[in-house]
């Protein structure tokens, strides 16, 4: 809501509170301050066209004659459309336009004294000039006073408020309620009838006879057929209407609402509803079809050419304003384009209604159309201003839009129920708000506010809501009007006094700390994605067929509808962008939600790049599926004793098909780690050999929050022996350690492969493989003791793999 | 016999003695010494051969006299041999030359995310005033979203142009305070829970709006807690995140799930309130959300509201991270530059 410092000052004189004190105030008593338009001033004066002539030797200047009011000046224009007799911006030579000071020039034996302005020149928003004046010289209205400086007269050179106003107090989409507040913060004695005064609005105001009945109309009435979504409409015949530019004073105010003029009918209703709240709507009568207006649900499913020259198709949950024929306004929303009023309009037909505000914020949320009458009706306006704006509205027309006017009411009216009641304690305040009040000053706060109340309770006040305060229904709504009036200030930090009570780290968080310090500790670098996934990138991975993907219906961008099913996406792209900063080793780690048959929680790596870089004292050594794997293992599963076992991965999506395992805890398969399918490294622009690993951590939570016991740790000394063996080199080295594991049994503490080889001096069809093992007998034994266990080994690798031991 | 009493074969051997160890330079001399005197075929050794030419009522003199010269040997062999190594673990100017301006090994340290960081502080923190953690789900019913917390189904905060739905009756969660009616529903009375995640708002990217968010959610529901409670759970948690302490302050503002509502304000914690850059001059910094829950919200959970009330905050934590790192583009956060995040 704009709030013109000069308007306010105008309205309040003397007793105006100062720009400063405002800006205080206004956020401590909940209106948020979200902008302070800084004054605008120049020396730019308001003059009349006297005389205008063309310059005969040139063919678009012309010579203009102008008055301040005291003196005559003349000045060259090119501006032809010129009217002798409007009024314009003048700015004289010695002001400063756009950077430019002006001088006096001649052309051609035509002294030209300064220059007329635009609105560009005068800095003037778009938003708040005609579609006329946008094109050319900027004409204000005919009775403006001239010879004034425009940004004083106009309220320009003083500061503007835009005031965010919360959604529950649409009294304050109104001058006139946000002149409530103010003066009731200020302590100003302002009564609702000044307030109310139409002489704000329209200073001239004189009070015209109004003639009850129109000549030559043949205007039936009004049909309601929905009184629930239209409880109350009140319509009124205007005749013999004059459509014309708006006067002075109500230009200014309108300029000072920041809003656009129209034509004076349009105008004035603008001027109502930005001054007292209400919305109102003025139909051309003559373009109307049919003798009676209708206030129904459409015939759904009927479509409708609005003044914003979209067409939108209503249903039965919208109410609209018809004639005998078609919609003429979506009620509450949007007139049409048909029954607009035009330059030729004579006789008009005025509404003045509220709309139920559920079925205004539902036809404007559907149809995402905002406008100030929508905004306000779906808020809820003052149902019980209408008769008295009613009255201003047709009374401020009759006075600015012509002389021979006469109106006729029609009124629609079923009874909205007051709100209840609403007893208050003041014990309830302070128990609420840990601050005290005392019964004096609650009063004094509501009668302020203009909130009727009864002090007929022995510990608190009997509050009646007043219409146009909608936002009014139990107890806390006033504890928090009074606690607006004594001051949030007031609200001193306390202990609240509770119960003090054990209350253990909840499993999921202590599984997310303990991974992400194990993966700290592995040089990881955590990451954070947004969860959503590019339909190009996840039809890669993912059939379109696939059950559970999970679709945003509005994504932000139509390519980006899906909620990741694999966050290797997001994890690719970002290695992608580093790589491209030169950062090309990269360990990067995330935990959050894979979208695929809902929500599931994992733990995704990646890394890429070399393991060390190259130092003075280090070989570069560039990470591969070991490294990977080492990780893997290592990390979280070993650490945490969690059982598993794996196989090979028949992901081939997203991993290279010979270099993936599958992770199996418990018989289900809760992860994948290895390359990255070549493929889809290309498909991201990466050229060095990725890994990855993607693990649900629900089914290993069990795993990491539990504690396990001490094992005795054996007094006998530790024995290595090595054994180095060729075997056929289709046999997996892993079977080859599970036999040497079994045949030693519990004793065995570590087996490490520490050589393998296959190529010179060696069959092609063998490989040598040396293994070391670590055995811990729990006593210590003798060389020939030992040596019988590793006799069994031997044995054993020789009947099952048949080895040849190297010596 | 000396003039000590101490027979003199004692006292020429002490002085032989000291004789040698004065000229010992070497460790290699020491150890030749210590073998010569307390060897098991030494001078000590020898002494007490000499007993049987003692008579007897003098002989537990003469062995508590050797006794003693024997500790004094070892004494003094110990410190003259600790003073020897000494003397060459300083001889540094003999080793070979080790340049000590050569880096060393460049092991990879992990960094948390920033983000992660400031909830872990948070968790701490809100552990540490007892209260619990509840989790929730992302993808959310507009009843626990919106319907619960009185925003009712026309509010524009439900228009799709704000909110991303996955169908008319799911939506990315808005807020956490879902997950606080799903505890309201569930948990046993009183309660102090504080919930944190990952939220969604239909925003286009920019230097502070980004379509994923992270928020923590307090709520406390009691039979005895009031504003100026609120008031000093967020002076707290705000000092404690800031590790310096703070002042709450509070501007009235309307959210339809708590009222009295308000926007919350902290003193600014790199100023004190004088006005530096990271607070634009004002002295204080705007959080978020807070009040008073909204009787209507607990009585949608089957909550008395004649019996209990609550309070509860909701803020951004990216905010936070932002204002404690002062960090001025919400993107850079999820933009993961390794740059970036090996600086937290």
């Amino acid at each position: 809501m704009i709030i013109s410092y000069g308007y306010l000052q105008d309205i309040l004189k003397k007793e105006c509170p100062s720009v400063e004190e405002l800006t205080k105030k206004f956020p401590e008593i909940g209106f948020e301050v979200e902008n302070i338009f800084l004054p605008e001033n120049n020396t730019v004066f308001t003059v009349k066209v006297i005389e205008k002539t063309d310059i005969p030797s040139t063919e678009h200047l012309l010579h203009a004659t102008i008055s301040d009011g005291v003196q005559t000046h003349q000045i060259v224009t090119s501006w032809k459309e010129l009217r002798v007799g409007g009024v314009y911006l003048w700015a004289p030579p010695g002001t400063t336009i756009g950077g430019i000071t002006l001088t006096s020039k001649d052309f051609q034996n035509v002294q030209s004294e300064g220059m007329l302005l635009s609105y560009v020149e005068v800095s003037l928003d778009n938003t708040v000039v005609s579609n006329q004046e946008r094109l050319g010289p900027m004409e204000l209205p005919p009775d403006t006073p001239i010879g004034k400086n425009f940004f004083d007269l106009f309220w320009l050179s003083f500061p503007t408020f835009d005031l965010k106003i919360p959604y529950n107090r649409p009294d304050c989409y109104s001058m006139e309620g946000l002149l409530r507040e103010v003066t009731a913060a200020f302590d100003i004695h302002f009564p609702a009838t000044d307030r109310r005064s139409i002489h704000h609005i329209y200073p001239p105001f004189k009070e015209v006879q109004i003639k009850r009945s129109v000549r030559n109309i043949s205007f039936k009435g009004l049909k309601v057929l929905d009184s629930e979504r239209c409880p109350i409409y009140l319509g009124a015949l205007l005749g013999d209407v004059k459509i014309d530019a708006s006067p002075f004073e109500i230009r200014r105010r309108l300029m000072a609402f920041r809003v656009r003029p129209v034509n004076n009918v349009v105008d004035c209703a603008n001027i109502i509803m930005f001054y007292y709240q209400q919305p109102l709507h003025t139909f051309d009568l003559d373009r109307l079809m049919g003798h009676h207006i209708e206030v129904r649900t459409p015939l759904a499913p009927e479509s409708f050419d609005a003044l914003d020259g979209k067409t939108y198709t209503l249903t039965e949950n919208d109410l609209v304003i018809a004639d005998e024929v078609r919609p003429i306004a979506i009620a509450g929303v949007m007139g049409s384009s048909d029954s607009e009023i035009m330059d030729s309009t004579k006789n008009i037909f005025l509404e003045c209604a509220y709309f139920q505000p559920k079925t205004i914020s539902r036809t404007s949320a559907r149809l995402h159309l905002v406008s100030d009458a929508s905004s306000r009706y779906a808020r809820g306006v003052d149902y019980g201003q209408l008769e008295d704006v009613m009255k201003i509205t047709v009374n401020l027309m009759s006075s600015v839009c012509g002389g021979t006017i006469a109106g006729e009411f029609f009124t629609h009216r079923t009874t909205i129920q007051p709100p209840p009641d609403i007893d208050l304690s003041l014990q309830e305040f302070s128990d609420v708000t840990g601050i005290d009040i005392s019964k004096f000053q609650a009063s004094s706060i509501l009668k302020k506010l203009e909130i009727p109340f009864e002090n007929t309770l022995r510990d608190g006040l009997r509050i009646h809501p007043p219409s146009f305060r909608v936002d009014l229904h139990e107890s806390v709504d006033i504890i928090e009007e009074l606690l607006r009036f004594t001051g949030y200030h007031n609200i001193q930090p306390s202990k609240p006094m509770y119960q003090v009570e054990y209350k253990p780290e909840k499993p999921w968080i202590k599984m997310n700390r303990l991974i992400r310090q194990q993966m700290g500790a592995l040089g990881f670098f955590e990451a954070m994605t947004d969860s959503f996934a590019k339909d190009e990138e996840v039809a890669l991975l993912y059939p379109s067929d696939t059950p559970g993907l999970v679709q945003v219906e509005n994504p932000l961008r139509k390519d980006q509808s899906y909620l990741t099913p694999n966050r290797i996406l997001a994890l690719l792209d970002i290695a992608k962008k580093n790589i491209s900063k030169k950062n090309t080793n990269l360990r990067l780690y995330e935990i959050g939600n894979h979208y695929l048959q809902g929500e599931n929680l994992y733990l995704d790596w990646l890394i890429t790049g070399d393991t060390q870089c190259q130092t003075w004292c280090h070989e570069p050594r560039t990470m591969d599926f070991y490294f990977a794997k080492g990780i893997k293992e290592n990390s979280v599963l070993m650490r945490y004793h969690i059982p598993f076992t794996t196989k090979p991965s028949e992901n081939h999506n997203v991993f290279d098909p010979c270099q993936a395992l599958d992770v199996i805890v418990e018989d289900s398969t809760i992860g994948t780690y290895g390359a990255v399918h070549p493929k889809l490294l290309q498909y991201f622009g990466i050229h060095q050999p990725v890994f990855f690993s993607c693990m649900q951590l629900n089914p290993i939570m069990k795993y990491l929050v539990r504690h396990g016991h001490y094992r005795p740790i054996s007094a006998a000394q530790d024995v290595l022996r090595d054994i180095a063996f060729l075997v056929d080199r289709d046999i997996p080295a892993g079977q080859l350690v599970k036999t040497i594991q079994e045949t030693a049994g519990y004793c065995i503490k570590k087996t490490i492969i520490f050589d393998l080889y296959q190529g010179k001096n060696i069959d092609t069809t063998k490989k040598s493989i040396a293994i070391r093992m670590m055995f811990n007998f729990g006593q210590n034994k003798t060389s020939e003791e030992i040596q019988e266990i590793m006799d069994d080994i031997v044995q054993s690798l020789h009947n099952v793999y048949n080895i040849e031991i190297r010596e | 016999m000396s003039e000590e009493g101490k027979p003199k074969i004692i006292e020429e051997c002490k002085a032989k003695f000291e004789k040698r160890i004065q000229k010992a330079t070497t460790a290699e001399d020491i150890e030749k010494l210590r073998i010569k005197y307390l060897g098991r075929k030494g001078e000590i050794r020898s002494l007490f051969g000499h007993i049987q030419e003692i008579p007897p009522e003098k002989r537990g003199e003469f062995g508590s006299h050797i006794n003693e010269l024997k500790t004094y040997m070892e004494q003094k062999i110990q410190s003259v041999s600790d003073q020897l190594e000494n003397f060459s673990l300083d001889a540094t100017t003999e080793k070979p030359y080790c340049d000590l301006t050569l880096p060393g090994v460049p092991f990879v340290m992990g960094h948390q995310h920033p983000i992660s960081q400031i909830i872990d502080d948070l968790l701490d923190i809100f552990r540490s005033m007892n209260f619990d953690v509840v989790s929730g789900y992302e993808i959310e019913d507009t009843f626990h979203n919106f319907d619960a917390l009185n925003i009712h189904q026309w509010h524009p905060s439900r228009n799709p142009q704000d909110t991303f739905y996955v169908d008319p009756e799911h939506i990315l969660r808005t807020q956490t305070s879902a997950v606080q009616i799903r505890a309201m529903e569930n948990g046993t009375l009183p309660l102090r829970i504080v919930s944190m995640g990952r939220c969604y708002r239909r925003d286009a990217s920019d230097a502070t709006h980004y379509p994923v968010f992270h928020q923590i959610e307090g709520l406390v529901i009691d039979k005895n807690v009031n504003f100026c409670d609120l008031s000093g759970i967020l002076t707290e948690m705000m000092t404690g995140v800031f590790g310096t302490r703070v002042e709450v302050r509070f501007l009235p503002s309307y959210f339809p799930f708590v009222e009295p509502g308000a926007e919350t304000f902290i003193s600014c914690p790199f100023c004190g309130g004088k006005g530096c850059n990271v607070c634009g001059k004002a002295g204080e910094i705007e959080l978020g959300g807070s009040g008073m829950v909204h009787p209507q919200v607990l009585r949608n959970v089957n909550i008395d509201p004649s019996i209990y009330r609550g309070f509860a905050f909701g803020w951004g934590i990216e905010r936070i991270a932002m204002m404690k790192y002062q960090i001025d583009d919400i993107r850079l956060f999820y933009d993961n530059n390794i740059d970036f995040l090996e600086q937290f």
